[in-house]
């Protein structure tokens, strides 16, 4: 085309400012976390095998389709295509073990989408995060059936294994000095980082694969790498100082449990963690903070869901009092804010 | 530069200048027409000085400043005078007059007589009288601004060459081309302003200038050459201070208040122009690029030249234009017709293809916190736009919405595509209004 365009023939929109946006998408993001879960889920076919698929088919399955009959039975628009239902089935079938039944999966996805997202009005509405709400559901009412873990490869009647945590608190609360606990008993620290031999929730043995799925997050943007590191702090810090500075006793806190899994995917989750940049910090270090009182003075093994449940309630609280300083504005002091209710 | 997400001083847009950043600013070619709206700064519109039938040459002075913030407009071209009316600008229909261009390029009387000596009075006489007003599209006049009360005592000049928009290049080649004109600009500026501290301030994307502008400088000088990182909205006046001087400017105030005065790179050198050679303000540099442009170019532009001979200049497109944009994609005005005149706060045309002006369907706020990590002025843009939303406009108000800047990154960044800026636009638009009938 050599010839000028008469700009009168063309179709010149008008529109408001900013002209150009970024390319993602909501969808888009959630995808991302998606790819990004692929790598604890390959560990975890690797480690417990093919049931492992049929645990995601049902959860995801059910958690699409409670979405999907929910917003259809609502008159809502059907938004199953933003992927978050198949994040929060991912997250779910990951955080059980082997031997869950598939009827827990599908309740659990039911209460997560139901009851939690939905019922609070939808993807970034609610206050606590599905998939942990969910797993924590599951371990109080179904105890039985959903905390029987076994060593990878072991057939699913086998006896139930202790899990690393379970080793450490079944020394009760005098495993808060280290002096203490069996050494014997606990698996190999390289064994906890890269899942190898190691009971637990299928795809939370693997600290390796989640960390490399961290890496992808961080590197794609779409999580704060700060926040999973402030989660983890205390969680290496208390340990470390009450054990009387015992790096064994420390790296079993961190790579203990849900821990690493919970600090890359569930305190990273947008819906229901603060807005506020110091609220995000104050949150994260919390849930760390409560998870090591939980580990240390409970017998309930899912300290990690719990401490994140706490947090997610005080969201609100969060956001009211740790509003960003406004440029230009002076520092309105927390204790201030409190006292003026605002 | 990779930033992790989490709270950044903005957005990392993507800079789109590499078809025209190294492009040698060329003489765009004289029109035959030439449009001038009475109107092509803020405050009053000039009264206009001429008649249908007048003789022009170029610096003629064909409209008068019409109080204290407005500012004189000068002939570009000789010629004649043939109407005087509502046109279409870049502000709508306004009162314009047009002069056919006689292609003798005689210029009338200069700004004062050589070897004149010019105190600094004269000289800040000197930059009113030739219509200078901030062409990095404020148009706020110069003069005023140079005149602050004494009690706001001056003690920072930033010379603002941080042109943050996507596809600008203009006052990037007006540096790398006549930093020496530009450093005498600044000269000038502290003959008025006695600042004791001088930054030029550049991004780190402009290594080119930078050099230049040092090579100018020499040794001996006070004035600093400042990078800092490619980032949109760097080149913002409250964004720029906080970064040079870690002041801030207060709520609703001006950068006087925290003793800091910022000039435009192309704003110091038509100072330079008027006070050292004696010319007004009748050319600019106006960048035009954009995908469907073909040849995108730097361009001398005498003001008054409508933007289709600029298209022209340009060998016009390589394909469907989607939008046209008075300035740049992130803040620049939509416009629709190129008949209307490039004026004196014209940096650059955009033009954008169809497809990158289609927006994704909106969806639910997914609680991302981007728009927060983004804003420049650490805002919480979405609970601003929900509280207007929700026809809640005393709690926008209280969450901070009047000291937004505009600057469009929320929008930008919103995966969810909600129009954030738009509502709190609309906002501050509804907190005035209650204002004026208190």
């Amino acid at each position: 085309m050599s010839e000028t365009i008469d700009l009168s023939q063309e179709q010149l929109t008008m529109s408001n400012i900013p002209h150009l946006r970024q390319k993602r998408t909501s969808a888009w993001i959630m995808k991302q976390v998606i790819i990004a879960l692929m790598f604890p889920t390959l560990g975890a076919l690797y480690f417990f095998g093919w049931r492992v698929l049929l645990m995601i088919a049902v959860a995801v399955g059910s958690c699409v389709l409670f979405e999907y009959l929910f917003q259809k039975l609502t008159k809502r628009p059907v938004r199953i295509n933003d992927y978050s239902a198949v994040v929060t089935g991912l997250l779910i079938a990951l955080s059980l073990p082997v031997s869950a039944p598939l009827w827990t999966i599908v309740l659990g996805s039911g209460f997560a989408i139901l009851v939690i997202k939905q019922l609070f009005g939808g993807i970034g509405r609610n206050w606590f995060n599905p998939a942990v709400g969910a797993r924590i559901m599951l371990s109080v009412f179904f105890g039985e059936q959903v905390s029987i873990w076994v060593e990878p490869g072991a057939a699913a009647d086998a006896t139930t294994q202790a899990t690393p945590l379970g080793i450490l608190a079944s020394n009760g609360a005098e495993a808060v000095s280290s002096a203490t606990y069996a050494d014997a008993e606990m698996p190999a620290l390289l064994d906890m980082f890269l899942g190898t031999g190691l009971p637990g929730n299928v795809g939370e043995t693997s600290k390796l694969l989640i960390l490399i799925a961290f890496g992808y997050l961080v590197v794609r943007r779409i999580i704060d790498p700060h926040i999973p590191l402030f989660f983890i702090l205390p969680v290496a810090v208390i340990p470390l100082v009450t054990s009387g500075f015992d790096l064994a006793f420390m790296m079993e806190h961190v790579l203990g449990g849900a821990l690493i899994f919970a600090a890359v995917f569930m305190i990273t989750d947008y819906s229901s963690s603060p807005f506020s940049p110091l609220g995000k910090i104050v949150f994260a270090i919390g849930a760390g903070i409560l998870t090591v009182l939980f580990r240390y003075y409970s017998d309930y093994a899912g300290g990690v869901g719990f401490a994140i449940l706490i947090m997610n309630a005080t969201v609100p609280l969060l956001d009211k009092y740790l509003q960003p300083r406004i440029y230009g504005h002076k520092r309105v002091p927390v204790t201030a804010r409190i006292l003026s209710n605002g | 530069m990779f930033l992790l997400k989490g709270k950044r001083e903005g957005a990392q847009t993507e800079e789109r200048k590499h078809r025209t950043e190294h492009r040698p600013i060329e003489e765009a070619s004289v029109p035959s027409t030439l449009i001038y709206p009475l109107s092509m700064h803020i405050g009053a519109p000039a009264t206009p000085l001429v008649e249908e039938g007048d003789k022009v040459k170029i610096g003629t002075l064909i409209a008068e400043k019409a109080g204290f913030v407005s500012a004189n407009i000068y002939s570009s071209v000789s010629g004649e005078v043939i109407e005087i009316s509502d046109m279409n600008t870049t502000n709508g229909k306004g009162p314009c007059i047009a002069i056919k261009n006689d292609f003798q390029d005689e210029w009338d009387e200069p700004l004062f007589n050589e070897g004149e000596e010019l105190d600094r009075e004269r000289k800040l006489k000197i930059i009113e009288k030739a219509g200078i007003v901030g062409m990095g599209g404020a148009t706020f006049p110069t003069s005023v601004k140079l005149s602050p009360p004494p009690e706001k005592k001056i003690d920072t000049l930033i010379i603002n060459g941080a042109e943050c928009e996507p596809y600008s290049t203009a006052d990037h080649r007006l540096m790398v081309e006549y930093a020496k004109e530009l450093i005498e600009g600044v000269r000038v500026l502290l003959e008025i302003v006695s600042a004791t501290n001088v930054y030029i301030a550049v991004e780190s994307n402009g290594h080119e200038s930078v050099e230049a502008l040092k090579k100018a400088i020499g040794d001996s000088d006070y004035i600093q050459v400042k990078e800092l990182p490619t980032i949109y909205p760097q080149g913002s006046e409250k964004n720029l201070i906080k970064n040079l001087t870690g002041r801030e400017v207060p709520p609703g105030g001006l950068p006087a208040d925290v003793h800091v005065m910022l000039m435009n790179v192309a704003t110091t050198y038509a100072v330079y122009e008027a006070v050292r050679l004696g010319k007004p303000l009748t050319k600019r540099i106006t960048t035009v690029s954009g995908e469907p442009i073909k040849d995108p170019k730097n361009l001398w532009v005498r003001i008054g030249t409508p933007i289709e001979e600029l298209i022209k200049e340009c060998d016009g497109f390589q394909s469907a234009p989607g939008k046209m944009i008075h300035g740049g994609p992130m803040m620049g005005k939509p416009i629709t017709s190129g008949r209307v005149p490039v004026t004196k706060g014209t940096s650059v045309i955009t033009f954008l293809e169809p497809e990158e002006v289609t927006t994704d369907e909106r969806t639910a706020c997914i609680r991302c916190s981007e728009c927060l990590n983004v804003c420049p002025v650490s805002l919480q843009p979405i609970l601003i736009s929900n509280a207007y939303e929700n026809g809640d406009i005393d709690q926008a108000e209280q969450l901070g919405a009047m000291d937004c800047i505009d600057c469009g990154n929320c929008s930008y960044i919103c995966p969810s595509k909600i129009p954030i800026l738009d509502n709190i636009r609309s906002a501050k638009i509804e907190i005035r209004s209650r204002k004026e009938k208190k």
